[in-house]
């Protein structure tokens, strides 16, 4: 962590070999500890015994590979290693995924995308989707990151709208185990056009768009596809393209067995 | 907070303690012990689930 003054280290069960993978992938540069067989997540009273009771509740079968996980927890540490703060998370339903976690200490800075990214270059417009990790945990949110670069001298209506425009539009298709939350959309930008009297909202440069989900099933179901439906319309000074539709897929596995 | 029967706050070092002095490896096997490493500095300790999942 390039903050000053301030020492971050992560830790988990995973075996050096996995944690030589991730850094590399994830261009991580502070220490990943290895506990493998947990020693220490034991002894500190941080084994996730809750994951396996959870599963049991639903029916559902905990993988070896989910047993001796920890719980995501941050400890602040003052300059005397004293625990000043503490944050685990509360509720299981809405437990944050690794990723999620190191992005709240790290800001985002260390994260690289996962590999089932999906990119589409559209009329002065293009878009890369993908999600925080390549594979899914049952009952677990994660999201779904859509960037959008629009392309300088050019933008794309966002809301509200006036009728006969089509606003920028972001969805994960409903399936079946699928649930989906509202998407963030940042901020819009007021936007005057000459001689019209109706007022738009626009988007320029670049946004980020999150998009919670979870894959709700009771059994393993390997692989699952997210079809993602993506609308706009982009207009320049002088002129508007057609409205554009795009369907994104992108593929999630399933946590591997360890 | 109560979690499934589970007292949230109870779980892991408690604000005010001492974090105890652990040493595991890093990814490149050198052995890493949590204070020393941390040489006076405040940390973040993170534990996360996986790396892989």
């Amino acid at each position: 962590m390039v903050r000053a003054g301030v020492a971050l280290i992560g830790i988990s069960y995973d075996s050096q070999e996995v944690l030589r993978d991730f850094a590399a992938a994830k261009a991580i540069d502070f220490p990943l500890l290895s506990d493998v067989g947990s020693r220490v997540i034991t002894e500190l009273g941080l084994l996730d015994r809750e994951l396996e009771a959870h599963h049991a509740a639903f029916g559902i079968k905990t993988s070896a590979h989910q047993q001796g996980v920890a719980y995501p927890a941050v400890f602040v540490l003052d300059e005397s290693g004293t625990v000043s703060q503490k944050r685990i998370q509360e509720n299981y339903r809405a437990r944050e995924g690794a990723r999620q976690l190191l992005e709240a200490v790290t800001h985002g800075a260390t994260l690289a995308r996962s590999g089932n990214q999906q990119e589409l270059g559209a009329a002065h417009v293009k878009v890369r989707a993908y999600t925080d990790s390549d594979y899914y945990v049952r009952w677990e949110k994660t999201r779904l990151h859509v960037e959008v670069e629009i392309e300088p001298g050019w933008h794309v209506y966002g809301r509200p709208i006036p009728n006969g425009y089509t606003s920028l539009a972001v969805e994960i298709n409903a399936e079946e185990g699928l649930v989906a939350g509202e998407p963030e959309y940042p901020p819009v930008r007021p936007f005057r056009v000459e001689g019209l009297d109706e007022e738009f909202n626009v988007y320029e440069g670049r946004l980020h768009l999150l998009i919670p989900f979870a894959v709700n099933v009771a059994a393993e179901t390997g692989a699952r596809t997210l079809r993602v439906s993506i609308s706009w319309q982009a207009c320049s000074d002088s002129e508007c393209l057609m409205p554009a539709m795009h369907l994104i897929e992108i593929v999630l596995e399933e946590a591997a067995p360890g | 907070m109560k979690v499934n029967g589970t007292d949230m706050t109870q779980i892991g070092p408690a604000v005010g303690a001492a974090f105890p002095d652990i040493e595991l490896p890093d990814a490149g096997g050198q052995p890493i012990s949590l204070h020393a490493w941390r040489a006076g500095r405040r940390a973040l300790v993170v534990f996360y689930r996986s790396a892989k999942w």
